[in-house]
């Protein structure tokens, strides 16, 4: 080793020692500038304004922080601005204690008047925000809230909700001080989330550029520490592949990636890959008002019929898990041995169609509203293997609108290829109970045809204890696994990858975009 | 100086052919078209392409939807001589069944276009006035349409079929072909050819048929090549709007739209370059032919 | 003329409303609305939540009273604000158009320097191997979709070469200059141009054929002038004239007509703006852009007309 080598090794260490004190006095910084596709993927959406989202939440948490955010790895919740929440008996008043000594970015304090301004004009109807539709909350349901002092806030429910806690989550927290003379209407349409918005999240607003970036910089008052990059830049992208040749090309240090793309990547050796389960789980929604479908003998044949471990593995390439029931997550399962896995087996498929007097001259047509590669190849090979019983079926692509519009009613369409998040906190139980969705026409779908699942439902609803509610989920799980209630195909491993120079950088696939912890704070590039 | 000032030739807005002597009688066209050799190439190599698409069962090795999830995304072999994708099924079964919808979407949406155009062009370009005026109001609406808007609604009221995509294809593309058209008729019926024509007394229809339109021909086989080109294209981009023609079912163009995945882009290339092939084949033959009966029909050129 | 020019003016109104008026109507009948656009299909929003939703957009009023409201505000410059995120619509679309005609003006720029020249060469060469070669190449260009080609470009000059960005407009670390805007727009005009270059060049070449076989080109020949000078003196502006023509004509179709290359290269253009608004039942975007193309298309369509009659004398408009 030469005297020159020496002499930078020794620079480096100084650098090293010095630099987390030197950072700290400027505020955070010294960590470089890290770009990334943050709103590229199913995510992701180029969203601006809190209460607006339906996704891209991992972006917004950066400016902006919720009371209540997912752990890591949507394990658990986590408190954000809220410390602590607790219920009363039937949970229907709920109290956050809040954070002390967490400042905005203009320096002014945070106390529980800006939580109660934040809930309310998410709730005012005149807003016409989506957190009532992300909550579930239903304002003519919120009897009040208040501000106990100045950090404890007391939320009044009509209806028992043990379950508050997990939308929180979507409950982001605006300056009262900054906005207290809007006018709700015209939330919507505020330049002040383009010119000068202010949160208590870990960056501050720095530059926007519509359509292209929005780049932020560190708040050195952020309450878990100030951040290490100089700056944090979020370049908009209209597609996947856009943004993957600007990963390749070097110009942005993160993206999503689809399986294929990131398993590509991957291999080339020179870049980190992020994965997580997405939460979502892909199945057949049949149509029970069409009665081909109301015979379970029928819908178990879909599933024996299709070999959905062999789709799993081939064509998505191992990065999905096939699933037995609508839940994603193994913790929502029963045991494995009260659970039906319909492995591949066509004789029995046929021969439950013959017992069920199926009529195979019809054409049903699957209706999805996606449009990936991905996607296709699985619809292509579930066509080709349901043709194999003598079961014809065309996919049908809508783009969403049309999708939802026909979906929603229940009219025009017989099967529907699609996703649903699920998770601990949040089950898609309307989907089962008449008067939910896809029944807004009042007709009951599948509710009133299986009164011992609306039973478990309704239990589970108001269920309190965590121990118990897990159990009924499960209880749930088995019985659409054993009925066949949809027809469950997979859910899917979701990826993004990031440049080798990332510190600490940490990314999760949550559906919307969580929020989760992320410790952005805590994120670096390398100078090499 | 030599040269007359531009202005003294003959010129005309759009493209110049106003000295029409006789026109010559059509089996000297088509022979004239006869000896035109690469036209007849073209010819062959459209019927040919042609010919193995509509008989795609009696040449492909496979039916075009059987999947082998074993064989997924192979590289071309003995076994698959233009390899496999994703979902393991064989590519030159595929390219050939593709030709069906691809030939019916590409000529048949020109040919409607065409059609249309040429009869709205030329009656708006030869009598002018309010039919003139009423005809041209229509086109700029049709053209000012958002066709996605169209297509979308449409898909919606529409079963999904074949006839329906080269309707709706050809059925929105005739307005640039009409205006062209008028342009021409525009022009040439102020020549003296055609002034003569009508003082000798022969009738609208017949002057229409047998002095103007064989002069519109030219600049329109252009535009009918590259309209061939984009209908192929077009298709595919249907498809995601539920308009397309329903999967399993292979055309070029959903065939090529494959490439938009990056692995497949570059991993994949005998998954696109197969039907990207026989689009520009498609395309340089139509062009061909196009020239051919262009030289075939134009009096003055020696052939 | 001069009553020509006012009375296409003045018929210009009332196409322009019907226009707008199939269009309103069309977005009525296509399926689904914004509300449909803002459920994710992967959560559930009651029935209520969504009528919410629409009552926030006015769409809880029936379509003709909502037509009227448009059309009444646009009279007064008001655009209204889109759906989707609550902009300006007009603030939106002048952003988006800027983009546009920076991309497609400098795309079809490069594609009448190199396109027109190609079809004269190839026009007095009819036939020969560089005939056949340009008319190939010209026709893989045309036929190979902009995702291809663009994606190659990428592949190529980004991320192998690293000549130029991967995509957007500016750089995010400094202010946009001249240089840097030249320096993004290079690959994305260049790729846009392929297909301009094969058009023009097909047109042009065509024209030229037809020139040359005309009486007063023979008649020059004859008279002892020399080829070039025939050629640069009267053919090719004779021929040019109807390229120009049928160029102007396409243009207000190519403003939303750039999607694959606006996509591949992060350009924000009018293309995936229109389409964005489709997709998401944007009405007032959706009306707001349509207005503007179609007005776009009629200004082009009497121009052309009126050029007809100024070049070509022998026809009249009364």
């Amino acid at each position: 080793m030469n005297k020159k080598a020496i002499g930078f090794l020794l620079l480096a260490v100084f650098l090293l020692a010095f630099s987390p004190a030197m950072a700290q006095d400027e505020g955070g910084g010294g960590g470089g500038t890290l770009i990334g596709a943050f709103d590229v993927g199913p995510g992701g959406a180029p969203q601006i304004i809190p209460f607006m989202d339906t996704a891209g939440r991992t972006w917004l948490s950066k400016i902006w922080s919720p009371l209540i955010s997912w752990n890591e790895d949507m394990s658990a919740l986590t408190p954000q601005l809220a410390t602590e929440w607790s219920a009363n008996e039937d949970s229907t008043v709920w109290t956050f204690n809040l954070r002390e000594g967490v400042l905005w970015h203009d320096g002014e304090a945070f106390t529980a008047d800006d939580v109660v301004f934040s809930l309310e004009l998410a709730l005012n109807p005149e807003a016409a925000t989506s957190f009532p539709a992300f909550s579930q909350l239903d304002p003519a349901d919120v009897v009040s809230i208040t501000a106990i002092d100045d950090f404890t806030v007391e939320v009044t429910l009509a209806e028992p909700n043990p379950r508050l806690p997990f939308f929180m989550i979507f409950a982001w927290v605006l300056p009262e001080h900054a906005l207290n003379d809007i006018n709700p209407a015209d939330y919507q349409n505020l330049d002040w989330f383009f010119t000068n918005p202010i949160g208590t999240g870990p960056f501050m607003h720095d530059e926007f550029v519509a359509d292209q970036f929005w780049a932020l910089v560190p708040n050195p008052n952020y309450w878990n520490g100030a951040p290490r990059l100089d700056r944090l830049i979020n370049r908009y992208f209209e597609d996947e592949t856009s943004a993957v040749l600007a990963l390749e090309s070097g110009e942005i240090n993160f993206t999503f990636t689809s399986g294929d793309i990131a398993l590509r990547l991957q291999d080339e050796g020179n870049y980190q890959t992020f994965s997580g389960p997405s939460g979502v789980t892909n199945y057949f929604i049949f149509n029970l008002r069409n009665s081909a479908f109301q015979d379970e003998r029928v819908r178990q044949a879909f599933l024996y019929a299709i070999d959905r471990q062999a789709i799993a593995e081939t064509v998505l390439q191992g990065t999905a898990q096939v699933v037995p029931c609508i839940s994603p997550f193994p913790a929502m399962w029963p045991d494995s041995s009260e659970l039906n896995d319909y492995a591949y087996n066509p004789e029995l498929a046929q021969q439950l169609l013959e017992e069920a007097g199926y009529d195979t001259s019809g054409n049903f047509e699957i209706s999805t509203y996606y449009n990936n590669q991905f996607h296709n190849d699985a619809l292509a090979a579930q066509q080709a293997f349901l043709s194999q019983i003598g079961v014809d079926v065309t996919p049908l692509a809508q783009d969403v609108p049309t999708y939802n519009s026909y979906f929603y009613t229940g009219e025009g369409w017989d099967i529907s290829y699609r996703g649903v998040g699920v998770n601990v906190g949040n089950f898609p139980f309307a989907f089962y109970e008449p008067g939910g969705q896809p029944t807004v026409d009042g007709e009951p779908l599948q509710g009133e045809l299986f009164p011992e699942l609306q039973e478990m439902i309704d239990a589970a609803r108001v269920e309190a204890d965590s121990d118990v509610y897990l159990s009924l989920l499960q209880d749930i799980c088995q019985f659409q696994n054993e009925h066949a209630l949809e027809g469950y195909m997979w859910t899917a491993t979701r990826f993004g990858t990031g440049s080798n120079n990332l510190t600490d950088f940490y990314w999760f696939p949550a559906a919307g975009g969580g929020p989760y912890e992320d410790h952005a704070e805590l994120w670096a590039v390398s100078e090499d | 100086m030599t040269e007359k000032p531009l202005n003294n030739s003959p010129t005309t807005a759009v493209i110049n052919l106003n000295q029409s002597p006789p026109r010559p009688a059509k089996n000297r066209t088509l022979k004239r078209f006869l000896k035109h050799r690469i036209a007849i190439v073209a010819v062959i190599l459209l019927g040919l392409i042609s010919l193995i698409s509509l008989s795609a069962p009696i040449f492909a090795r496979y039916e075009y939807d059987a999947i082998d999830l074993r064989a997924g995304g192979e590289s071309p072999s003995s076994a698959h001589w233009l390899g496999t994708d994703r979902v393991g099924r064989d590519i030159w079964s595929r390219t050939l069944y593709g030709g069906r919808v691809s030939l019916a979407v590409g000529v048949g949406a020109t040919v409607i276009a065409t059609v249309i155009g040429t009869i709205l062009g030329a009656i708006s370009g030869f009598y002018r006035g309010w039919v003139d005026n009423v005809i041209m109001r229509i086109t700029d609406t049709v053209m000012t349409f958002p066709s996605i808007v169209i297509m979308l609604t449409l898909a919606a009221l529409l079963p999904r079929s074949l006839l329906n995509i080269v309707l709706i294809i050809g059925g929105l593309s005739w307005p640039s072909v009409a205006r062209l058209v008028r342009a021409q008729f525009m022009s040439i019926r102020e020549s003296e050819f055609v002034l003569a024509a009508r003082c000798l007394g022969v009738r609208d229809r017949r002057i229409i048929i047998n002095h103007i339109l064989p002069n519109v021909f030219a600049p329109l086989v252009a535009l009918i090549t590259f309209s061939v080109g984009s209908a192929i294209l077009t298709e595919a981009g249907l498809s995601f709007l539920g308009l397309g023609v329903p999967p399993p079912t292979p055309s070029w163009g959903n065939m090529l739209e494959s490439a938009r995945n990056l692995n497949i882009l570059q991993t994949l290339p005998w998954m696109w370059i197969p039907p990207a092939v026989m689009t520009v084949l498609t395309v340089l033959c139509v062009n061909f032919i196009g020239d051919g009966i262009r030289d075939a029909i134009d009096p003055r050129l020696v052939i | 003329m001069l009553k020509y020019l006012l009375r296409r003016i003045l018929v210009t109104i009332p196409v322009l409303i019907t226009i707008t008026i199939i269009i309103f109507g069309l977005t009525e009948i296509a399926p689904g609305d914004v509300a449909d656009f803002f459920i994710s299909p992967e959560m559930e929003m009651s029935a209520e939540q969504m009528d919410a939703v629409r009552a926030r957009f006015g769409l809880d009023q029936p379509a003709p009273v909502r037509y009227i409201n448009w059309l009444g505000n646009v009279v007064q410059g008001d655009f209204g604000f889109r759906f989707t995120d609550g902009r300006p619509v007009r603030d939106v679309i002048f952003r988006r158009f800027g983009a546009t005609i920076l991309l497609i003006g400098t795309a079809l720029t490069i594609g009448i320097v190199i396109g027109i020249p190609l079809g004269v060469f190839t026009g007095l060469r009819q036939y020969s191997f560089w005939d056949f070669s340009l008319t190939g190449i010209s026709f893989l260009g045309i036929s190979t979709p902009a995702f291809v080609t663009g994606i190659l470009a990428l592949m190529v000059f980004s991320i192998t070469l690293g000549w130029f960005p991967s995509g957007g407009m500016r750089p995010v670390d400094r202010d946009p200059t001249l240089g840097t805007t030249i320096h993004h727009l290079i690959l994305p005009s260049l790729v846009l141009s392929l297909n301009y270059i094969a058009s023009f060049m097909r047109y042009m070449r065509f024209s030229m054929l037809e020139v040359i076989r005309s009486d007063y080109i023979t008649t020059a020949h004859s008279k002892g002038i020399s080829r070039t000078r025939v050629t640069w003196r009267h053919t090719v502006p004779n021929a040019i004239l109807p390229v120009i023509t049928v160029v102007g004509l396409s243009i207000p179709n190519l403003v939303v007509g750039a999607v694959f290359t606006e996509t591949i290269f992060s350009w924000p253009g009018m293309g995936t703006l229109y389409l964005d608004a489709v997709l998401g039942r944007d009405v007032p975007l959706l009306m707001g852009i349509n207005l503007m193309i179609a007005l776009f298309v009629l200004v082009a369509n009497i121009l052309t007309d009126v050029a007809y009659a100024v070049v070509d004398p022998r026809i009249r408009y009364d």
